[in-house]
């Protein structure tokens, strides 16, 4: 810790594709987090509410063109504060891997097929650390070794398709740690995967996490990985925060009637069980602009005329400092109109206009 | 009296080599020995990891896999000796929704076209002459598309103009315009976001209370497959290993198999995901080809016996001192002892059990509890 700063600040990042003669199409539309190290930060939200993007901005790895990136995202380097977002192509690219590293969510195509994992773990090596020769290959042993994979000599010569899935993942991870980063960012490390081999990779990168003071963010669309894993935690809806909280508050009082429906949405394990789903109706193509008002409003149980009334903003709880919604009508607040009228078919079959 | 018998199921699939002569080399054993009975009403819910077997059993069922030995009861035959045609007629009556709803719905033909098609292929539609079978039909398609929340101006529309809950929904309203008294769902929901994966669930389910349908539900996610189904039963590399009602296999799982894969699944809860128990196996899925003799989880159980659970292939069984009439089913030679903690998880393994609050304590979780508290 030591600074009062966070290791990542994150301020009003909005990413924006440009069409030609369109107007650009906002996938991230002012998302402010900050990370601080061995802490875990999660962002979640569904396919298409700007996640990916998220990281893929600040890790430098958008396109140049057609791509408009806003806002800052101020990192504590080791030779001062910087802004990732300003920072040319050639800093990024010796800060990419040892202050920052990435893990994708498929491990088979974020390897190269035709290289040998071993020359892959050792390429980082000797890019950032300057090891050659007989070191660096026991260095990529030790990596191996450590992120859980058995016989590392024999692993480092064989080609990926040779491993399975988690041992993939894993040779991902080492990659990532090889040097030692001071912030992670895991996109979906664990969708591709089996569950009890997402458990595996989970407490691998909790452990790391807890050894190394590693700041993570934590890219998911799971919300029972987040309730084990994350500190923080960030709902993303269209582009926006819609809450963000501390995970113990998030969980137990969500107030933005997203979040509550999407805990409605899962199954769990260990409800009673008979009990109907309770999710959100209609699918993400429902939005409205943000511009005109709440872009989850046509979605909402909740929704008066004030929330097309332009775009709400982010709001503290009075109550509970910390627990920031994006709603003017949040839940505990007003009564849920009526389920059983609002999803009827004809509402369903509505969006087949579109 | 149960809608679907399956008898020791077995399918093989021949790994070949070769350039000139393909040489068969040996198996891949899928499905190897697999019963089970689906009773006429309910869900059975098959659950298991990626390359357990569970979708072959699900296709060999339908026979879009060749069946290797066994047999499958369905309706007073046994659709492993049936001759194609007399299979083909007799899908109608069995109906299958895919994983992927775009890959299986054809690109080119509109949603009309793809809901007609069963019915002409099966020759369905009353009427005297040509154009009032096709009123029939038509009819039969919308009543279809509108039981899964769609309209009729979808029937002029093509797959690619509709959301991933919208396809799914059509893949099941494909299904449904047969009217068949089984339908086998293969990873219905797993394709979809959380929200809309709900929708269907819930669809799923008024459709069997409005229609009174029989499903075969193949999942991975074991909270999916518990919250539809009726009775569960887990697969690991090809065989069952475990078979209870939902309620059952929650309260006691009895296979290591399935405490561990219980233990795997994330709860959205931080409370309960702070103190309940998480076992991490050692390890990968071994190859289906060269499946570990005696019983095929012992390379990776924390539970393993020496001797017998290497030798000995465990029959799925009830429990010795199991009421009679009980239908929880396991396969394994001390589900008795380790249940009552007789056998406790050997020592090397033990580490890799993870009882709550103990290893969480580092990683800031427990700074987010401070804040909460």
């Amino acid at each position: 810790m030591g600074t009062n700063a966070p290791l990542l600040a994150v301020e009003e990042l909005s990413v924006g594709f440009g069409g030609r003669g369109s107007a650009p199409v906002k996938a991230v539309d002012g998302v402010s987090f900050s990370l601080e190290e061995g802490k875990v930060t999660g962002l979640v939200g569904e396919s298409g509410c700007g996640k990916s993007v998220t990281s893929l901005a600040l890790m430098g790895l958008l396109p140049d063109r057609g791509v408009e990136v806003g806002g800052r995202a101020v990192m504590q380097l080791p030779k001062g504060p910087e802004d990732l977002l300003a920072l040319p192509q050639r800093r990024m690219r010796d800060l990419r891997g040892s202050q920052l590293a990435m893990i994708f969510q498929d491990p088979l195509s974020s390897l190269n097929p035709v290289v040998p994992i071993g020359r892959q773990v050792t390429e980082i090596l000797k890019r950032h650390r300057g090891m050659r020769g007989e070191a660096a290959r026991k260095e990529a042993a030790d990596l191996l070794h450590r992120v859980g994979i058995p016989d590392p000599t024999r692993r480092l010569r064989e080609y990926p398709h040779q491993l399975s899935g988690g041992m993939r993942q894993r040779a991902l991870i080492a990659m990532a740690v090889a040097c030692r980063p001071r912030l992670m960012i895991a996109d979906e490390p664990t969708t591709a995967l089996d569950v009890t081999i997402q458990a595996q990779i989970l407490e691998l990168l909790r452990d790391l996490v807890t050894e190394e003071g590693t700041a993570l963010l934590m890219i998911t669309h799971d919300l029972g990985v987040v309730a084990g894993l994350c500190d923080d935690i960030n709902v993303l809806y269209a582009g926006r925060a819609v809450e963000h909280a501390p995970r113990a508050p998030l969980f137990a009082e969500p107030t933005h009637p997203y979040t509550v429906g999407l805990l409605g949405s899962i199954p769990r394990l260990d409800a009673p069980r008979g009990e109907p789903l309770t999710p959100v109706r209609g699918s993400v193509n429902d939005n409205i602009a943000w511009t005109d008002g709440c872009a989850f409003a046509p979605r909402c149980d909740h929704y008066t005329m004030d929330c097309l009334q332009g775009p709400p903003p982010l709001v503290e709880r009075d109550s509970d400092p910390g627990h920031v919604h994006r709603c003017v009508n949040p839940i505990g607040h007003a009564e849920v109109v009526d389920r059983a009228v609002l999803d009827s078919p004809a509402v369903v079959g509505e969006e087949e206009d579109r | 009296m149960s809608l679907l018998q399956i008898k020791d199921l077995k399918v093989h699939f021949p790994i070949k080599r070769g350039v000139l002569i393909d040489r068969t080399v040996g198996h891949v054993r899928a499905v190897d020995g697999v019963s089970l009975s689906v009773e006429e009403g309910q869900t059975y819910g098959l659950v298991g990891e990626s390359g357990c077997g569970k979708t072959t059993l699900g296709r060999a069922v339908l026979r879009l896999n060749p069946v290797t030995e066994g047999e499958v009861w369905f309706g007073g035959r046994d659709l492993a000796g049936l001759d194609a045609e007399s299979m083909r007629r007799e899908r109608k009556n069995l109906q299958m929704v895919f994983q992927d709803p775009l890959g299986s719905l054809n690109p080119r033909q509109n949603i009309g076209s793809i809901l007609m098609e069963g019915l002409q292929t099966h020759g369905i539609g009353d009427g005297d002459d040509r154009r009032q079978v096709q009123q029939d039909r038509h009819n039969r398609v919308v009543e279809a598309l509108e039981r899964v929340g769609l309209s009729d101006r979808a029937l002029k529309r093509y797959p690619h103009e509709f959301s991933g809950g919208q396809r799914q929904r059509i893949g099941i309203a494909r299904a449904l315009v047969l009217r068949p008294d089984l339908i086998i769902c293969d990873e219905p929901v797993s394709a979809l976001d959380v929200s809309i994966q709900a929708q269907v669930l819930n669809l799923l389910e008024e459709l069997q209370d409005e229609l009174g349908l029989t499903y075969l539900v193949i999942a991975h996610d074991l909270a999916v497959v518990r919250h539809v189904s009726d009775v569960v039963g887990v697969m690991y590399l090809g065989s069952l290993v475990e078979e209870a009602s939902s309620d059952d296999i929650y309260a006691t799982p009895l296979h290591p198999y399935t405490r561990t894969l219980m233990s795997a699944v994330p709860v959205p809860d931080p409370s309960v995901e702070d103190t309940r128990e998480r076992i991490l196996l050692a390890g990968d899925l071994p190859s289906p080809a060269d499946p570990p003799a005696g019983c095929r989880f012992h390379t990776r159980c924390p539970w393993r016996q020496k001797e017998r659970c290497d030798t000995e292939r465990p029959e799925l069984r009830t429990l010795r001192d199991a009421p009679s009439g009980s239908t929880h089913r396991v396969a394994c030679h001390y589900a008795e002892e380790i249940l009552s903690g007789q056998i406790q998880p050997s020592e090397e393994r033990a580490e890799r059990i993870v009882t709550g609050g103990a290893a969480d304590g580092g990683g800031g979780s427990g700074g987010a509890e401070d804040q909460a508290h």
